[in-house]
């Protein structure tokens, strides 16, 4: 503690007093560090007595925050007391004995705590942490808002530190990612203090401890080290879940009985003594040498980098003239040792040079360049080059850990971002729809095209460019990067590497690709499925099958993601045994699902494994093969308008892919007319439109239509009659039949006319009309007005009589959709 | 709500029409004249294109597309089964905030002229009439006098909502 900054310290202790309420806790927690730092400056000065007044003042604050005191206001006013004395002197100059400090009031706590304070003694102003107090009430006692901050911010940092122990597992020697996962726990333990969270404030205060000492090179993250990091952050991420929980439902924070057997591990592993093993010990710096890496990775040995730096450094300096020009390739070796000879019998004065021209094995302008290299300060040569060219490396092994030094050179970028209430957002992208539509409704008024003023038909057209820059912009405001959901994914791997025992490489590629909000979150369930799928049944579980196939002993785990032809696309790729196709056969074939003779291709053959209750996994394992199955991970994806396909080539692994489209609110609609209203169908649902020929539409009992197309009978329902709309066409054959599927059924719908197809934006009926049978939601159309997207399935609800028993549509999907945007 | 059924009987103490004073948007429907609590009302738009929604009540004209939110549309005179004419331009719509099952929803109303907005003052309210049974009077919150004219004060949350009866009982008549 600077001398010169305890005159301001206790000044604006005096001034936030003033201003403090007994509730106003950020105040107060800084106040309790303004404490803290004055006593540790007493206590250098050996002014015990202020030291011990100021860790009395500190406790009572705390005593404050965590609403222990019976009268807060008393409380402050106490503290108040001792800054007084503390500014007499501080600004006066006076002497320990010449101020009063309230001794009395601090209480017989305070003074028994004021007694031992020696000059030896921790400040208070680290928060103890380790005994976890079961005493105290497991109710939230701070302030909501400030615990709902906690809780969001708490999370973001948690799945930060997730993602900085894969680097640090990868890299023990990475000191940001260890400074990061550090703050995060320090950033959780402080905030945890003030609003009395023991249980966090205590798992977060000896992660940090763990974490300290790695930093300081005292323990190696690695190893059983890391596993009780990756622990801690697991177990933190559950308290704070509870705390989250505690919010919503008003309840108690649950007790969770194995907090203290992890906090002892942690502490194990904190205590930790002896040498840091290898890979460790590589210094921290960003600017790490090459040789340093290899080194670390065990690529190289010592003596041998070494080596190559003092060729480096020596060698290139005394290079012959000779020498240079077969390097050059001017000459070759045999030319030059004739050269040398020739030098050394009969012309002992004459140069190499000449002697080499007049032999006709170089030219002039060769040797003059040859000699200016020789002369001029040679570029070093890269100490990897040298270890390559001595064999002591691979080349690829140097390509590797040059990009590893690379990697880490870059600095990481940190972009800045606002965070911001999904409602409001949501209204901004509506209002710009609006201003889209009402923008071109002017624009394409026939005044506005009939202007003749320049000036005015340019800033129209400047209006319109800002117009569709904003509709851009807005559309890209909910899209985000998939990273996050890949990140949680490469974890996910790891812990499957840790239980099955197989070596697995995860691989990610298009982490930056943007998807919509909505489906990001969503997608998150499949994939974690999918790649368990990839890891415990895909891969081969013995290293010697893996071999025998021709294949690397570490299994790798792709996942990418990337835009193709409006979609994006995310794929789950392994290297491990594929798909068995008869194994596949076998089981559909048991379950009923195919016929003996039926002949498939492979691609109706992989799509069997989506079937419910379908698993070819011969041992059902504790991470995949139970609970539910690929039938839940296409219903996923199908609900968000995705589909899923399988490519596999048996021994060599299979390619899972997801297309999405690239935002749930907008849809492809093919516009229809029945009557005088126009509706909206989802253009995927729709099969084909015919107009029927006379004969192919019969009724049956007099009331139901059907309609024969290519030998099939598809049941036909008149959209009007459904609708009772008036002015439709009524005679079948001159109107139109649009073929839908529903349920995996065709079913006809018999319309007037089909108007366009066009993209949508979905909306939401809103809560007063959310039940309404037959329609799935609303959309603005590109006049403004608002159509309404037809639901299938609830049409042929309708059109039955006895409609109760009918199984609602595959458009309910749709209706999900809409309710969410 | 126990006061406010006593209100709607007639039987009302002073108590429960001081709580109806304040500010009304007047506005008219052939030559009545009906009010809206201010507080409920959002905006007041011109009439635009309602796009009708199959299988429901008649009252409900259809939903509009309000800057980019649809919203279903209530017309006024079909719901107090009032002769219907074609809109004209002084037509428009009132868009109003009510609660529908302890949530908020935007609405808007149809109504053939917007007048004024007034101030009813707690003895200028008297409670609403009674005819027997034929008549439907629950949405009307109470009668207002001001200078000469009579004011029908209407229960915003009561006049626009349309429960599960209302619906089937319309669909099963049109079929």
């Amino acid at each position: 503690m600077e001398e010169q900054d305890i005159p301001g310290i206790v000044n604006s202790l005096s001034e936030a007093l003033v201003l403090a309420e007994p509730t106003d806790l950020q105040a107060l927690a800084s106040m309790h560090t303004q404490c803290g730092q004055v006593a540790e400056w007493a206590r250098n000065k050996g002014l015990d007595t202020t030291a011990a007044c100021c860790v009395a003042s500190a406790n009572l604050l705390e005593s404050i925050i965590l609403s222990e005191v019976a009268d807060p206001v008393q409380a402050m006013g106490v503290v108040s007391k001792v800054v007084e004395a503390l500014q007499g002197i501080v600004r006066d100059g006076r002497a320990e004995s010449e101020v009063a400090f309230p001794l009395e009031s601090l209480g017989g706590g305070a003074k028994a705590k004021a007694e031992p304070a020696s000059p030896g003694q921790k400040p208070v102003s680290v928060p103890t942490a380790a005994p976890i107090a079961r005493s105290g009430s497991r109710r939230l006692e701070g302030d909501r808002d400030l615990l709902s901050e906690f809780v969001s911010e708490a999370q973001e940092h948690l799945d930060n530190a997730d993602v900085h122990l894969l680097t640090i597992e990868s890299n023990p020697g990475d000191a940001d990612a260890l400074n990061a996962v550090f703050r995060a726990f320090h950033t959780i333990k402080g905030v945890a203090g003030f609003l009395a969270l023991e249980d966090i404030q205590a798992l977060a205060h000896e992660s940090e401890n763990l974490l300290d000492k790695a930093r300081k090179n005292e323990i190696a993250l690695i190893g059983g080290n890391i596993d009780v990091t990756f622990e801690a952050v697991d177990f933190m991420k559950r308290l704070v879940q509870h705390v989250s929980n505690a919010l919503t439902s008003d309840a108690e924070l649950p007790i969770e009985e194995e907090l203290p057997a992890l906090v002892v591990r942690i502490k194990g592993a904190a205590t930790q003594e002896g040498e840091p093993p290898e890979g460790a010990s590589l210094a921290p710096s960003s600017g790490q040498k090459l040789g340093e890496i290899l080194v670390g990775a065990g690529l190289a040995t010592e003596e041998a980098v070494e080596k190559a730096v003092e060729y480096q450094t020596d060698a290139e300096r005394d290079f012959h003239l000779g020498e240079v020009l077969i390097r050059e390739v001017v000459i070759t070796r045999a030319q030059l040792e004739q050269a040398l000879e020739l030098q050394q019998q009969r012309e002992p004065g004459r140069h190499l040079g000449d002697i080499l021209v007049e032999m006709g094995a170089a030219r002039l302008e060769d040797i003059e360049r040859a000699l200016a290299k020789q002369e001029a300060p040679q570029k070093q040569m890269p100490v990897g080059e040298i270890l390559v060219q001595t064999g002591e490396v691979d080349a690829k092994d140097v390509a590797l850990a040059l990009r590893a030094q690379k990697q880490k050179q870059a600095p990481m970028e940190v972009k800045e971002a606002v965070k911001v209430d999904a409602d409001r957002l949501d209204r901004l992208i509506d209002l710009i729809g609006e201003l889209v539509i009402a923008e071109s409704m002017v624009c394409q008024s026939i005044e506005t095209l009939n202007v003749t003023a320049p000036h005015l038909s340019r800033q129209i057209s400047q209006l319109d460019k800002i117009t569709r820059e904003l509709q851009e912009m807005g559309m890209s405001l909910r899209m985000v990067p998939v990273r996050g959901t890949f990140q949680k994914m490469a974890r996910l791997v790891r812990d499957l590497a840790k239980k099955s025992g197989k070596r697995i490489e995860f691989v990610s590629e298009g982490e930056d690709t943007e998807l919509d909000k909505t489906v990001v979150d969503k997608i998150g369930d499949p994939l974690v499925h999918m790649v368990r799928n990839s890891c415990d049944h895909g891969l081969e579980s013995a290293p010697e099958e893996r071999r025998r196939a021709g294949k690397p002993d570490v299994g790798r785990v792709t996942l990418r993601a990337f835009h193709k032809g409006g979609s994006i696309y995310i794929e789950i790729e392994d290297d491990g045994r594929g798909l068995d196709r008869n194994a596949i056969l076998a089981k559909a074939r048991e379950k009923g699902l195919i016929r003996d003779g039926d002949t498939m291709s492979d691609r109706e053959v992989w799509s069997l494994i989506f079937e419910p209750g379908f698993s070819t996994a011969k041992v059902v394992t504790d991470v995949s093969g139970r609970g539910v199955g690929m039938d839940v991970v296409r219903k996923n994806i199908e609900s968000l308008r995705g589909q899923v396909e399988i490519q596999s080539v048996a021994g060599k692994g299979s390619v899972f892919s997801i297309r999405l489209p690239l935002t749930l609110a907008i849809i492809e609609g093919m516009v229809i007319r029945a009557g005088r209203e126009r509706f909206i169908v989802p253009t995927l649902s729709v099969i084909r439109s015919i107009q029927p020929h006379p004969g192919q539409v019969t009724t049956v009992v007099g009331r139901g239509e059907m309609l024969t197309l290519q030998g099939e009978l598809i049941p036909l329902f008149r959209l009007h009659r459904i609708f009772s709309l008036s002015g439709a066409i009524e005679d079948p054959y001159k109107a139109l039949v649009m073929i839908v599927e529903n349920e995996g059924r065709k079913v006809g719908l018999m319309i007037d006319e089909l108007v366009g197809q066009q993209q949508i934006v979905i909306k939401s009926l809103g809560q007063a009309m959310q039940e309404l049978d037959g329609i799935a939601g609303g959309a603005i159309m590109s006049d403004g007005t608002v159509g309404l997207i037809l639901d299938v399935g609830g049409l042929v609800a309708i059109a039955n009589t006895y409609a109760f028993d009918v199984p609602k549509g595959s458009t309910h999907d749709l209706k999900a959709a809409v309710a969410q945007v | 709500m126990t006061q406010h059924d006593s209100d709607r009987l007639g039987s009302g103490g002073s108590a429960g029409l001081r709580e109806r004073a304040g500010q009304y948007l007047t506005f008219a429907l052939g030559n009545e004249v009906y009010g809206l609590e201010i507080l409920k009302v959002q905006e007041i738009i011109g009439m635009t294109t309602v796009t009708k929604v199959p299988r429901t009540p008649d009252f409900l004209r259809g939903v509009i597309n309000l800057r980019g939110k649809v919203i279903p549309v209530v017309d006024l005179r079909t719901k107090f089964g009032m002769e219907t004419h074609e809109d004209t331009n002084l037509t428009c719509i009132i868009v109003v905030q009510v609660m529908r099952d302890s949530q908020q929803v935007t609405m808007g109303v149809i109504v053939d002229e917007v007048a004024e907005v007034l101030d009813v003052r707690a003895d200028q309210i008297e409670p609403p009439p009674t005819f027997g049974t034929n008549t439907q009077t629950e949405f009307i919150s109470g009668m207002g006098k001001v200078g000469s004219k009579v004011i029908i004060l209407l229960d915003t949350d009561r006049v626009l909502s349309w429960g599960e009866v209302d619906a089937i009982s319309e669909v099963a008549a049109s079929t």
